[in-house]
């Protein structure tokens, strides 16, 4: 079991699937995006601009994370 | 603060919704009460948890993983978890039951996907029935509000909100007075 873990392929595969899910991820967080201007236009307050701002971010970081990860694996 | 977190909003300001006539007030806004958000809380939780436990398993297998390939790995994990932190927040902030001047409005978000919008006329109201049912319904008393109507959609059903027998009481209320006293 051991030797699955610390073999080379195996490392491979695993960094590879992560920068998969990763990418899988951001496709996620920029539909939140559009979710979140959904839900303002159809119930508009004064934290809506909070939310949006937030889901921006959000999705910037997932962003930058699949960058890091190619960079750093 | 009161709009952030509020579950029994009276006279919100500053809030409009999709459809809203000029001449249109809200009078309350009903939100699912903050008990029924302890599933996902919990497993936000588990899921904060778990990155220490699984390094400790790791370490005691012998296993070592390289700095970098940790650092962006733990960084994928808490984004996850605010993510969906953040998508639990949004479906109960933006699933609400609106009573204005004129209408009942039921706002519905299920997951990010899906989304439903649903009103009828105060004067198409025919009948009101408030359910509390289950030992945290009636610790915390919430339940739900059941609301016939004469409109195309024939019941709404608000759900999980606190106080439902006072809510009920209040749609009733307004479609009396509407209709000048009467039942």
């Amino acid at each position: 079991m051991a030797d699955l873990f610390t073999s080379m392929d195996f490392d491979k595969i695993l960094r590879g699937l992560i920068i998969g899910l990763e990418f899988i991820y951001c496709m996620f967080s920029f539909v939140m995006i559009r979710q979140v201007r959904l839900m303002n236009s159809s119930f508009t307050t004064k934290v809506g601009g909070f939310f949006l701002g937030f889901s921006r971010i959000h999705f910037l970081i997932a962003v930058g994370l699949v960058i890091l990860s190619i960079l750093l694996f | 603060m009161g709009t952030l977190c509020g579950t029994f909003i009276k006279n919100p300001k500053n809030t409009r919704f999709d459809g809203e006539d000029d001449d249109e007030e809200i009078l309350y806004i009903f939100r699912r009460s903050l008990i029924t958000n302890l599933d996902w809380i919990g497993i936000a939780a588990i899921m904060l948890i778990t990155p220490a436990i699984v390094r400790g398993v790791l370490a005691m297998n012998g296993l070592i993983l390289s700095r970098g390939f940790i650092f962006t790995l733990s960084l994928f994990w808490y984004l996850t978890i605010a993510g969906f932190v953040f998508q639990n927040l949004m479906i109960w902030y933006y699933n609400v039951y609106i009573i204005t001047n004129k209408k009942i409005v039921d706002v519905d978000f299920h997951g990010i996907l899906f989304k439903n919008i649903s009103e009828a006329p105060l004067k198409n109201i025919e009948d009101v029935t408030s359910n509390i049912s289950g030992a945290l319904e009636v610790i915390f008393n919430y339940g739900s509000v059941f609301i016939q109507t004469s409109a195309e959609k024939r019941e709404f059903e608000f759900e999980n909100i606190p106080n439902p027998s006072k809510v009920r009481d209040i749609i009733s209320d307004m479609v009396t007075q509407l209709r000048g006293g009467h039942h």
